[in-house]
């Protein structure tokens, strides 16, 4: 088509300022990412890890995703407290209109919140809850922590092949608890092993030694403990590298209870302990070389990481891959889509999104306190278990 | 310190603001108009407002506890925590319906009231406290080993809670929600006025006063203290039970002692004794909170901590107090001129 002369430019700068307007409608978006975790209080310990990655990641990839900002919203739950959870997530979405909510250390506060997701189709990454029922509260939840059993039936499976026969499971007497108890059992006994006895611990114990003489007394190769981390599972581990129950040949094989960050509470004592868990910061590979080096370099050395840190990072990068799948716009089912079946190179080796449940599959390895030449206590990897899926679903099908 | 009251009669001021408590105030319809506003001017903080409710709920119930019958307690979320799970049970295995749902929450929380209170009420002063504290500590022990009928650590959770009267169900916004609790806020406030000024309320306060002189008049002390517990107990249930039909969860928390701790900050804030006291308090508690949480998520219990100390020491009486103190002495200026 010829135009006359003097239109002539100006049709072209009408179909620029079109197309300036067109591209400035698909850049002017900031997608909101709501983040709940215990800022204050007795667990802000997660929340400062949380931040410590999210923030990393933020800075990493300039706050843009799919050419659009990412903005972060903290909000504090402060604890294990569903009713302030489930407030906090209802007003992300209806007052702020987050897009995406990361976050969460707990069972009860994550199942609070399931109905939002479900009701307003937004994604909410789980980060720490154990509990291998969770995701299936609702179609919009996944998970980029662990599950109780992911790493617990792989120890007790461990501990068998290490040529232990007989085991007492230890383990503090609550709802996680008892899944450990359960997932250990599942682990040690599908091998062949032998349970000689139960122990439950109240929470809250400080004085552990009549459960320390139980052991002693039934005399096993092995005792598989799961403790809640913090004053309980310092308290217990030290009491029972004291008593000498480890010296005398009755190893011990944990969790979470000796990740990087708490060891230094264990001192010394830790040596020796072994566990089966999904990463350690002194990790070698590459992601997790940089990853360790950025956050010291940022936060010095407290910004030493642990899971919640890989987790929080991960959830993020799993955020930002929805939001570029999705080119930014709001659509809950197609975010969750993209991201079933996607494997992401984590700082604790390949991840992968359960394309069915939703959970995650990652690797586990079993490891040993060591220490190092330099004084510094850290987890030596011994074997790799890859790719373990969760247990849990596989033994009990929806 | 209290001032002694049992010295000869009540004095005319006293009393006239004694007689004054049974007519509807300024207070009630200033309440009702921020609830109202709150609803059209704020509709992003219904889900803030009702959590607000509630906590007003149980203050109250505290309040007419402490405030009323001087039992001085540390363990009253047992009470919310009954009722909460007592409604969660009761969506899960009977019927959805919410408001037989708090009645049932209701009922259990108060039988819960009356058996712990013949034993608990015996005692008085630091081994009162220390009782109640034990009484809840219990049943949270109960509640976290008996995993396969309240899901221990995890919650209880899983229910669906119906429409209230089949039409308006909970919706994301939290509308349904906040009117819900706010009627059923203003029945509970209501139902303890009533309660605390009738003459079983002054037979109460009487006992407050002095238990032993009471007990001479031939009032049977324990037996009212006991009734007077198992109704606060019941409305504590219906805070508690309205938090689980809202949240759709019940936790370990809602028996936990922050909470018995938070309402009675909550109400010392507020001003003890006086109902209202339980209103205010429970509305800067709870906003303050919240709002100091959304400006500095990481640091904002040093303010609140700070504000809490800043009110104590200004206030001794609590904001109430506060009020009511400011207003007789305009009523005294007034008098005089």
């Amino acid at each position: 088509m010829e135009f006359p002369g003097r239109f002539k430019h100006f049709v072209g700068m009408a179909c620029f300022a079109a197309g300036m307007a067109l591209s400035a409608e698909a850049m002017a978006d900031t997608i909101k990412v709501g983040i709940l975790g215990s800022f204050s209080g007795p667990y802000a310990s997660w929340g400062v890890q949380f931040r410590n990655a999210l923030d990393l990641y933020q800075e990493q990839h300039q706050s843009k995703a799919a050419g659009h900002d990412v903005e972060l919203i903290y909000r504090d739950v402060g604890g294990n407290e569903p009713a302030r959870a489930k407030q906090l997530a209802q007003e992300l979405v209806v007052r702020d209109g987050v897009q995406y909510i990361i976050g969460l250390e707990f069972t009860p506060t994550i199942l609070a919140v399931a109905d939002i997701a479900t009701e307003a189709e937004v994604p909410i990454i789980n980060l720490n809850s154990g509990t291998s029922s969770v995701t299936r509260a609702s179609e919009f939840l996944t998970r980029t922590g662990f599950t109780q059993w992911q790493v617990a039936a792989p120890a007790g499976e461990y501990a068998f092949d290490q040529g232990k026969k007989t085991a007492v499971i230890v383990s503090a007497d609550y709802a996680p608890g008892k899944d450990a108890l359960d997932s250990f059992r599942y682990g040690f006994e599908k091998k062949g092993g032998k349970i000689l006895e139960e122990i439950k611990v109240p929470l809250g114990t400080t004085d552990f030694s009549t459960y320390l003489l139980r052991i002693q007394e039934a005399k096993p190769d092995v005792a598989l403990v799961f403790m809640p981390v913090g004053p309980m599972s310092v308290g217990f581990l030290k009491a029972y590298v004291d008593r000498g129950l480890l010296k005398a040949g009755i190893d011990v094989y944990v969790g979470a209870e000796v990740q990087e960050t708490d060891l230094p509470a264990l001192g010394d004592a830790a040596v020796g302990i072994h566990s089966v868990f999904t990463y350690s910061p002194y990790q070698d590979n590459p992601e997790n070389t940089a990853f360790v080096e950025a956050l010291t370099k940022k936060y010095g050395a407290k910004g030493l990481p642990n899971l919640a840190t890989v987790a929080a990072y991960d959830g993020l990068a799993l955020v930002y891959h929805m939001i570029e799948a999705t080119k930014g716009k709001k659509d809950g089912t197609a975010a969750m889509d993209s991201i079933k079946g996607l494997t992401i190179q984590s700082p604790r080796g390949p991840v992968t999104i359960d394309a069915k449940t939703r959970d995650i599959i990652q690797n586990v390895y079993l490891r040993v306190v060591e220490k190092r030449a330099d004084g510094v206590l850290y987890n030596k990897t011994l074997a790799t278990q890859e790719a373990v899926k969760d247990p849990w679903k596989e033994l009990n099908p929806e | 310190m209290r001032k002694p009251e049992n010295t000869i009669g009540t004095s005319v001021p006293e009393m006239r603001s004694a007689l004054r408590t049974h007519r509807f105030g300024w207070f009630e319809i200033v309440m009702l108009v921020v609830f109202v506003a709150v609803y059209y001017l704020l509709p992003g903080y219904l889900p803030l407002a009702t959590q607000v409710a509630i906590m007003i709920i149980f203050a109250i119930s505290l309040d007419l506890a402490l405030g009323y019958g001087g039992i001085e307690t540390l363990g009253h979320a047992v009470f919310y925590g009954i009722g909460g799970y007592a409604a969660g049970l009761y969506a899960l295995h009977v019927w959805q319906e919410p408001i037989s749902g708090l009645l049932v929450a209701a009922i259990a929380a108060g039988i819960f009231g009356i058996v712990s209170g013949v034993v608990v009420l015996r005692a008085k002063g630091l081994t009162l406290v220390m009782l109640t504290l034990a009484c809840a500590t219990m049943v949270h022990e109960f509640a976290n080993s008996m995993r396969a009928v309240t899901g221990g650590d995890d919650g209880l959770s899983g229910y669906r809670i119906d429409p209230v009267f089949g039409l308006f169900r909970f919706d994301l916004f939290g509308r349904t929600a906040y009117i819900y609790s706010v009627c059923i806020l203003v029945v509970v406030f209501l139902i303890a006025r009533v309660v605390a000024n009738s003459n079983f309320g002054l037979t109460a306060r009487g006992i407050r006063s002095n238990a032993q002189r009471m007990q001479l008049l031939g009032v049977p002390v324990l037996n009212r203290l006991v009734l007077l517990y198992a109704i606060s107990g019941a409305l504590a249930g219906i805070a508690g039970a309205l938090s689980a039909q809202v949240t759709k969860l019940v936790g370990l928390n809602t028996l936990a002692f922050t909470l018995s701790g938070n309402v009675l900050i909550v109400l010392i804030l507020g001003g003890i004794g006086r109902l209202y006291g339980a209103v205010i308090g429970s509305i800067v508690f709870v906003v303050l909170s919240d709002r100091a949480a959304a400006i500095d998520p990481f640091n904002w219990l040093f303010i609140l901590g700070g504000l809490i100390v800043l009110t104590v020491w200004l206030a001794p009486d609590g904001i109430a107090g506060r009020f009511s103190a400011l207003t007789q002495q305009l009523r005294g200026r007034e008098r005089k001129s």
